[in-house]
């Protein structure tokens, strides 16, 4: 039951990161004051760098003899961005990096800690090091979205082969089939498609109709994407307004409120998977609700650049554990809880993009 | 229904020691400039509360308490799951404060109907602390019963709570023999004072064995829970045997008659038993109950030679 929950806090923990990863939008810098307009410019060879950072904190009540235990958890980590090309139907690629993953999580007299820029496998304590390779592999994943003249991610590619790579180190750096485990069942997540439909998901900051909006202004989204590693369908709902516009890092922003909640439904039980481990098999057993409320934050989007800037966001998870209606004898070792957790994600513009290389060749729309 | 009238005991949560949210801490003081805004008050009570139960799994109490008084006095309207109303109580139970554990919750279950469950067994946690009442007992036993109760964690809250009575039910029937060794010998016709002494004594060994193995399991799940280190810091043993050679021959009621030896090197924990002359094997709980008696017969051995020494 630890080994799922971890599962499930560590994917949780790297869904945000898909946030930071859209690609630029840029706004109409000659509207006036009081409105702007979202509209695409890509600047091939400009880099940005975006710092991911994401707090949870509950109880997990196991079911049993065993007390509730207090749980912590804050990860962190770069997601640089890079604009490789502009095509000539006018979209583009962006090379996307991982790095400087930093992770702690407490929980009850437990706790494990990783930091990229100090982990020495070898030097891990047994815990501790497990997740440790897990992300150590991790550092590095590289994809590349490729995203429409509007900003709408097209298809990502790169990811379930860099991920692929990473299973590859794990398996050098030793038997640790544990960590190769769960990063098998992570990357049924972090595949090409499966990060595609995340990044569609956090399209929908901007508003779903061209043109200037103003200050009061108002747009909602709702959107669907599976989940298959959680066994279920998420369903989004969005609300968002523009209620200002300010400076921030010295960039002029679109000051944005979003109001967002999530509910996953359990999908259709999966087929077995050949050469499952007993937790991978279990895991197919359970039945998990994932529901959200709350959701509220604040993004601040560069209407002049068109990079997001600035998101702070909070979320009230509630999570619901139980043994699916057909998992015979395995229901017996899945116990129902529910779980629920206080959430914040922030993510904040490090620094000053890196000029356009001389002579690269960018396109402008207005 | 838990009243506030029962007596109560410290309870131990599960504690082991981490890292410090370096992140949050540097974060924190920036968003407690402005915390009118509602988001930045959400991310000051989601970064706080993480700081919070670093520092109570940590054990460092002192410093996870004024947390948890801080948010839930400030900001309860985020705290929808009473995390930080309860973590107040928690903490003070960690520190043996428990009349002031016991008002905490009280406190919760008053403000907050929809934390009753919650609120109940946090004060059950406390009265299991001390002294068990009948009207405990009475109540669990309904809770566990309930249809939509969590059958097994409920019967272990029982069972916990039924063997601390027991341990109270028999020193109080030995006290109650003694009373009546030292009586005028009505109500006691053909009882002699040295009888009722004897069977107090014996109720007294019951008892003092029935509480050592209470302590040992409430230890166990109450200092260790999820810790793998759990059963490290046992304690020694008053004596510890470090040879023994023992011979025993049995006769049992239908005559059979078995003659067992038990034997423990020096510099081995390893007891061997043969029974005529082959080797016995014993099952784990066997080898424990041995173990235990044992234990208890050199105590009782090591006494009865001091006493003899003082003479």
């Amino acid at each position: 039951m630890k080994r799922t929950i971890a599962t499930i806090f560590i994917i949780g923990s790297l869904i945000p990161a898909a946030r930071a990863a859209e690609p630029a939008v840029a706004a109409d810098a000659s509207a006036g004051p009081s409105q702007i307009e979202f509209k695409f410019k890509f600047e091939p060879g400009r880099v940005i760098r975006q710092k991911v950072e994401n707090i949870t904190v509950g109880s997990l009540k196991i079911p049993g003899p065993l007390s509730e235990q207090k749980f912590s958890q804050s990860y962190e980590q770069v997601m640089t961005t890079t604009c490789r090309k502009v095509n000539a139907d006018k979209s583009a690629v962006f090379d996307v990096s991982l790095g400087g993953i930093k992770m702690k999580m407490s929980m009850g007299p437990m706790a494990l800690s990783y930091d990229s820029s100090t982990f020495d496998p070898q030097q891990a304590d047994p815990r501790s090091g497990r997740v440790g390779r897990l992300f150590h592999a991790m550092e590095g994943v590289r994809f590349s979205v490729t995203v429409s003249d509007t900003g709408r991610p097209l298809k990502v590619e790169g990811l379930s082969e860099s991920v692929r790579k990473a299973m590859a180190r794990l398996a050098e750096g030793g038997d640790d089939q544990a960590a190769r485990k769960m990063l098998e069942s992570m990357s049924q997540l972090m595949s090409d498609d499966q990060m595609n439909e995340q990044m569609q998901m956090y399209y929908r900051v901007t508003p779903p109709k061209e043109g200037p909006i103003k200050i009061g202004d108002k747009w909602d989204q709702t959107w669907s994407m599976k989940m298959p590693i959680l066994g279920g369908q998420f369903d989004g709902r969005g609300e968002y307004e523009l209620i200002g516009i300010e400076e921030v890092h010295g960039r002029p922003c679109a000051k944005i409120r979003v109001k967002e909640s999530f509910t996953m439904r359990p999908g259709e039980a999966g087929k077995p998977v050949e050469g499952a481990d007993a937790f991978q098999a279990l895991f197919q057993k359970m039945k998990m609700e994932l529901s959200t409320s709350g959701g509220e934050g604040i993004a601040h989007i560069d209407f002049a650049r068109g990079e997001l800037v600035r998101l702070r966001q909070t979320q009230k998870m509630t999570l619901k554990i139980s043994p699916r209606e057909d998992a015979g004898d395995a229901a017996a070792e899945i116990p129902t809880f529910t779980q629920t957790f206080n959430s914040s994600t922030r993510i904040e513009m490090m620094d000053e993009p890196a000029a356009a290389p001389a002579g690269v060749e960018h396109s402008a729309r207005q | 229904m838990i009243t506030q009238e029962n007596t109560s005991n410290r309870r131990g949560l599960h504690r082991a020691a981490s890292a410090v949210l370096a992140a949050a801490g540097l974060l924190v003081p920036a968003l407690a400039q402005d915390i009118s805004d509602p988001v930045d008050r959400s991310f000051y009570f989601i970064e706080r509360s993480a700081q919070a139960t670093e520092l109570f799994n940590q054990n460092r109490l002192q410093d996870a308490l004024p947390i948890f008084q801080e948010l839930a006095a400030g900001y309860s309207d985020l705290d929808e799951d009473g995390y930080v109303a309860l973590g107040v109580g928690d903490c003070l139970l960690e520190l043996g404060q428990l009349e002031a554990a016991r008002a905490a919750y009280a406190q919760v279950k008053a403000l907050r109907p929809d934390l009753q469950e919650e609120a109940d067994l946090r004060l059950v946690g406390v009265e299991l602390k001390g002294e068990v009442s009948d009207e405990l007992i009475a109540w669990l036993r309904t809770a566990a019963e309930a249809p939509d109760a969590d059958r097994a964690g409920m019967h272990w809250i029982l069972g916990r709570a039924l063997q601390k009575r027991a341990v109270s039910l028999v020193s109080e029937a030995a006290k109650a023999f003694r009373a009546a060794a030292e009586g005028d010998g009505v109500g006691c016709r053909g009882q002699k004072a040295p009888s009722l002494t004897s069977h107090a004594a014996l109720l007294d060994e019951l008892g003092q064995d029935l509480s050592r193995l209470v302590n040992q399991v409430e230890k166990a799940f109450e200092l260790r829970g999820l810790n793998p280190q759990a059963g490290a810091d046992e304690p020694t043993p008053e004596v510890v045997a470090e040879r023994v050679r023992s011979e025993h021959l049995l006769r049992g009621k239908d005559g059979r008659r078995l003659e067992f030896q038990v034997r423990q090197e020096e510099g081995s924990c390893e007891k061997q038993v043969l029974v005529n002359g082959n080797s016995l094997e014993l099952s784990p709980e066997e080898r424990q109950l041995l173990q235990r008696h044992q234990e208890r017969i050199n105590e009782i051995l090591m006494k009865a030679a001091s006493r003899a020494s003082e003479k």
